[in-house]
């Protein structure tokens, strides 16, 4: 039988910062004319911008030998171009001080149906959680830090990755902006766009191959995979739990709990058909073993640092920049790094609390929840049931909630 | 909030020690040399460039710092370069009946600052960024404005807060935010202060920006009136007549040019419950409150208007105040002259603007506007009218009490009823019209602090405005 991705390739489009001196991002033009550079030199590549963000741009790849390959070549000619222009290559989830979060966008190809590309981003809902702490990265954004791992993924990437929708493919309508998104209009891959942007390449690589061989995976399940509702809270609620705890996360799973940690040692397994497709194997993973070993991230490798920078997010960038001159810098953080322990999961419905002060309305509460809108609706619900909250309405009738400790005074 | 880039000249390892969960840290002595501002749209002075300073830094281990590093120095690192602070005018509040007048490096970012301040409240004004009134306190030192400093645009703005003006035709986010503006010191205190600021801008050519700042004894705040002037284009000043075009009577093109002012503001959010904080917005079918709610995370599309809430106006004013704790920002102006106000509740801090109509302006002619930013610690608002009072700092065992009250009607006169402790008695207020704002009542009374709690009382149109200062 033909398999469902054939040939199996991959890329990616991996979104970085380029910083000036001062460590704010240079202007779009800039970048693009790094990017120009790039192109010119690597015909094979297609870097860009989006914003005033380099996209590293691989192209089509068919092997992790080729991916790891021209992954550091263009990594070492980002670094050159910048580095002969005064600047310096900043590899993060997000800008510490400035607007935007960084992606990590993974291509898997080539799918040319569009029943198997739905099918794929559905199955894939259920594992995008896991890899989402994996590559958690985004500690200290917009100034803020101490809440998640992942600011991106909590704030859904500026809407940029929203927690996926399942399809029916019969009733599917081409779409940008989920987690896992089949993208058949622009070519012929599915992206999984949950990924904070990394700061090492062999992470990235490694990381790309192992989305490869999942979705491989997936695609050979060749009946529907459409989870219950249960299931999708579950998937909801891991999502938010990788946002916050990185690898330390503990996972909604098959009716139990699952440590986010053994969940993807268990996917590696299930990659391998795929993997090796790519001429790689779970032994090459080096860099995500050790991080599963120890639960740590390269969220964590930022927080070590960040505390030693007087919680100031513009000092920190430009230390943190200095470090990434070394571009083994997380590698290296990881052999030094301690295990941590599993994080006994906080409450959700907490984070539904926390963004309800007075009339909050429920659209300022819908752009926070890490549940679906009605699954939303049935907490609010059960938490006016108990007291914790008073709902009331807008004269638009829209429904606006207050804590019950802080009823405003009539 | 002054951030310093330096290079490393020197440094010296001191001592390795084992952080949390045993990583390795080293602390060092680093020798570091002023390069400039880190913040690029933000200059520093020249004074400061090539100063050398010694920081004690740690850095995690293997990545110790090397000669030749660039570092941002953080505000207190920054502060310290720039030398110790110098007390401001708003520190020491004059007594009733006199105003202060400064110029002081209040914030520690190299420039001075003007600070003016009479009893009820104390203004900070920064030339260097605008001109921009970036601090607005009253007696008990509660800020009406915030400084956020957050980074938008790729770092080509940092609302840096306070009120700032802006000309739409200027471009998005303009010049005039981060731009020094020249400064003239009118009366320097004691029964007046007055300040004049002015800016030729560059984009829209031709058109100079001015702007008063007034602080008078008995206002419970500062009245500010910008000025736009229109030179004409360059072309046409170097080489008049020369371009023919059919639009000009004449058969000469117009040399004339459309601006926009806009009065940019960040209110408030006190480190308390977002949502508390709410703003009044007077209309021809009442008072509109609007609350403001705290995003979760950041949002892109920051100039996109889709994104802010339109309001008309009517009565000249709104209001910005915290629900509990009372903290009232009264902003007046001329609603005549005012397109609408835009309310921005999902930033840093809620923000208002005043978009005034635009203007036509052709060569050498002037357009003004009037913007008055009163401090006031109680506040009764129906239909277009609002009655506040302001307190003032004690002196010789008196309160002084400031009564503002704005009204979209047209009024003869206006009572107000007063009861303090035992006493009733009925006042008069006194109208004021102010420069390109429009009438205003006002009257300063004192109290003992026994009479308080005092209820003022007055009713305009049928509409009872009552409003009670606490003990």
């Amino acid at each position: 039988m033909t398999r469902c991705l054939e040939p199996l390739t991959v890329g990616y489009d991996w979104e970085m910062a380029i910083l000036k001196e001062t460590g704010e991002n240079v202007d779009e033009a800039d970048a693009e004319r790094l990017s120009d550079e790039i192109r010119r030199r690597f015909p094979w590549c297609q870097p860009g911008t989006d914003l005033e963000l380099v996209e590293s741009r691989l192209g089509c790849v068919g092997s992790f030998e080729e991916l790891l390959e021209k992954s550091e070549l263009l990594d070492g000619a980002i670094r050159e171009a910048a580095g002969k222009r005064g600047w310096a290559l900043l590899r993060l989830g997000a800008r510490p001080f400035e607007r935007e979060p960084v992606g990590a966008h993974i291509h898997v190809g080539s799918v040319s149906d569009s029943a198997t590309a739905v099918r794929i981003q559905n199955g894939m809902a259920r594992y995008a959680p896991a890899l989402a702490a994996l590559m958690a990265n985004s500690p200290v954004y917009r100034g803020r830090t101490g809440e998640y791992k992942s600011y991106r993924v909590a704030s859904f990437a500026e809407y940029c990755s929203m927690p996926q929708t399942i399809a029916e493919p019969d009733l599917w309508q081409q779409d940008w902006g989920g987690d896992v998104c089949a993208k058949l209009y622009s070519g012929s891959t599915v992206e999984l766009r949950v990924c904070d942007g990394a700061s090492s390449t062999r992470l990235m690589c490694e990381t790309v191959v192992l989305a490869a061989g999942l979705m491989s995976h997936v695609a050979e399940i060749r009946e529907p995979v459409v989870p219950t509702v249960g299931e999708y809270r579950d998937i909801l609620v891991n999502r938010w739990r990788a946002a916050k705890y990185g690898l330390q996360a503990v996972f909604e799973w098959n009716g139990g709990r699952l440590p986010v940690d053994e969940l993807l040692t268990s996917m590696v397994a299930l990659a391998q058909d795929g993997m090796r497709r790519l001429g790689a194997s779970g032994g090459d993973l080096k860099t995500i073993r050790s991080m599963l070993k120890k639960r740590q991230t390269q969220a964590d490798f930022q927080l070590a640092v960040f505390s030693k920078e007087s919680g100031d997010a513009h000092r920190y960038t430009r230390t943190m920049a200095n470090i990434q001159r070394d571009a083994a810098a997380f590698e290296k953080y990881l052999r030094r790094a301690p295990a941590l322990a599993a994080a006994e999961p906080g409450d959700h419905l907490e984070e539904i609390l926390s963004s309800i002060e007075v009339e909050t309305p429920y659209p300022v509460i819908v752009r926070r929840t890490p549940l679906s809108p009605v699954q939303l609706d049935a907490a609010l619900e059960g938490l006016v049931r108990g007291g914790a909250l008073l709902e009331s309405r807008s004269e638009m009738g829209v429904r606006l909630y207050t804590r019950a400790e802080g009823t405003p005074e009539k | 909030m002054l951030r310093l880039l330096a290079e490393v000249k020197s440094h010296e390892l001191k001592r390795r020690y084992s952080g949390a969960g045993g990583l390795e840290y080293g602390r060092y002595r680093v020798r570091v040399k002023i390069r400039g501002s880190a913040l690029t749209a933000l200059k520093v002075p020249d004074r400061f460039v090539g100063r050398e300073v010694t920081l004690r830094r740690d850095f995690m281990m293997p990545w110790g710092v090397k000669k030749g590093d660039l570092l941002v120095l953080d505000q207190k690192e920054s502060a310290r370069v720039v030398g110790t602070r110098r007390s401001g005018a708003g520190e020491d509040s004059p007594p009733a009946g006199r105003v202060a007048a400064e110029s002081a490096d209040v914030n520690r970012d190299g420039y001075a600052e003007d600070v003016v301040a009479n009893a009820f409240a104390s203004a900070v004004v920064q030339p260097h960024r605008g001109a921009r009134l970036v601090s607005l306190t009253d007696p008990s030192g509660s800020d009406r404005f915030a400084q956020p400093f957050d980074h938008t645009i790729g770092g080509r703005y940092i609302l840096l807060g306070g009120a700032e003006a802006a000309i739409a035709e200027g471009g998005t986010p303009g010049e005039i935010w981060k731009s020094a503006f020249e400064r003239e010191e009118v009366a320097a205190g004691g029964d007046r202060a007055e300040i004049a600021y002015e800016r030729a801008l560059k984009s829209p050519e031709g058109v100079t920006l001015g702007k008063v700042l007034v602080m008078e004894p008995d206002l419970p705040g500062v009245l500010e009136r910008y000025s736009v002037f229109y030179a004409g284009n360059k072309k046409e000043r170097e080489n008049p007549g020369a371009e023919d075009a059919p639009e000009g009577a004449s058969g000469r093109r117009k040399d004339e040019t459309n601006v926009t002012l806009v009065v940019r503001m960040t209110t408030p959010v006190l480190g308390l419950d977002g949502s508390r904080n709410v703003f009044d917005v007077p209309s021809s079918s009442g008072i509109r409150t609007v609350r403001y709610h705290r995003p979760g995370f950041g949002r892109r599309w920051r100039w996109r208007d889709w994104r802010d809430e339109h309001f008309g106006m009517a009565g000249g004013f709104v209001l910005s105040r915290h629900e509990e704790l009372g903290n009232v920002l009264a902003i007046l102006f001329n609603a005549r002259r005012a397109s609408h106000l835009s309310v921005r509740s999902d930033y840093t801090g809620p923000e208002v603007s005043i978009l005034h109509a635009p203007r036509k302006l052709r060569k050498g002619r002037r357009a003004e506007f009037g913007v008055a930013f009163l401090v006031g610690e109680s506040v009764a608002r129906v239909g277009g009218s609002m009655l506040m009072v302001s307190r003032g700092r004690r002196s010789r065992g008196r309160i002084p009490l400031a009564l503002t009250l704005r009204t979209g009607s047209r009024l003869d006169r206006v009572r107000v009823a007063v009861s303090a402790g035992r006493g009733r008695r009925a006042i008069s207020l006194t109208r004021r019209d102010l420069p390109e704002i429009g009438a205003v009542w006002t009257r300063v009374i004192d109290v003992a602090p026994g009479e308080l709690p005092a209820t003022f009382a007055a009713t305009v149109r049928g509409d009872r405005l009552s409003v009670t200062v606490e003990e």
